[in-house]
């Protein structure tokens, strides 16, 4: 599957490791083009984010991998798209 | 002073690597300051920095690794993480491991020349190893007050109450 774009629900502890930490993990991984980190919440001893990847054919367990391996923790995949063109969420209307 | 107290994150071992130093200096030295007989010579001075410096590193490295790894595991009860000890698996093991050692040796060296330079200016007056252990007690009281917006002469005061009350402690116990 040509992954092009994931979400992922992370979390990390407060002092460790810092985002530029995780961006660097993340940026070494085959396939990414680009990626964006935003927190999203902090608590007194954790930092919620959400990471959005975006590229070509990218390598969904080395990404994980290196992401836990800076001592971050994956959650979940809030949202994935894949396939030879990027499909847009469309919001379902009734 | 200020400056000194901020830079690189070291303020911990710093501090506690001199603070150990001078006042295991005056306890271990200061009846032999006082012995008009016996005064203090350089070699001494390099035994008891010497010793000073090397029971600190043990002790420093033992309490700021259970610190530094209890950390962790109170980051994996927070991450609901499951299997213990997952995060010292990590990097984050690894840097742990890093500073700690980083630290210890900062800690160690500030440990040696807290001790050294008190005795080394005891050797040409005695009492001036006291007037010199004192005195960088209270810079490094008035050090720390600024870098944490204390007092810093209710800071230089006590660092320089606990050096007199090891002064005479050392002095009735005449170590060396």
């Amino acid at each position: 599957m040509n992954i092009r774009r994931l979400v992922l629900d992370v979390d990390k502890a407060i002092s460790r490791p810092t985002i530029l930490e995780i961006g660097d993990a993340i940026e070494n991984v085959s396939g990414v083009a680009g990626f964006n980190i935003t927190v999203t919440e902090i608590d007194i001893e954790t930092v919620g984010m959400d990471i959005t990847i975006e590229g070509e054919q990218v390598d969904y367990e080395a990404l994980v991998k290196a992401i836990e391996h800076t001592g971050a923790v994956v959650h979940s995949i809030d949202q994935l798209v894949a396939g030879t063109r990027v499909v847009e969420r469309v919001k379902r209307e009734r | 002073m200020h400056g000194i107290f901020h830079r690189g994150g070291q303020i911990f071992p710093l501090v506690i690597g001199v603070t150990d130093g001078i006042l295991t200096a005056l306890t271990l030295a200061a009846g032999r300051i006082f012995e008009q007989s016996q005064p203090l010579t350089t070699g001494l001075a390099f035994r008891i920095s010497g010793a000073a410096s090397l029971s600190g590193v043990f002790v420093f490295f033992t309490a700021e690794y259970i610190r530094l790894r209890g950390e962790l595991v109170r980051s994996e009860r927070q991450l609901n993480l499951t299997a213990a000890g997952r995060l010292a698996t990590t990097r984050l093991g690894r840097a742990v491991l890093i500073e700690t050692t980083t630290s210890a040796v900062v800690s160690s060296t500030c440990n040696f020349l807290g001790a050294l330079i008190p005795l080394i200016a005891g050797t040409i007056v005695s009492w001036l190893a006291i007037v010199v252990a004192l005195l960088f007690l209270a810079l490094l009281g008035v050090g720390a007050g600024r870098a944490i917006h204390g007092s810093p002469f209710v800071w230089a005061l006590a660092l320089v109450v606990a050096g007199g009350i090891l002064t005479l402690a050392g002095i009735k116990f005449r170590i060396v």
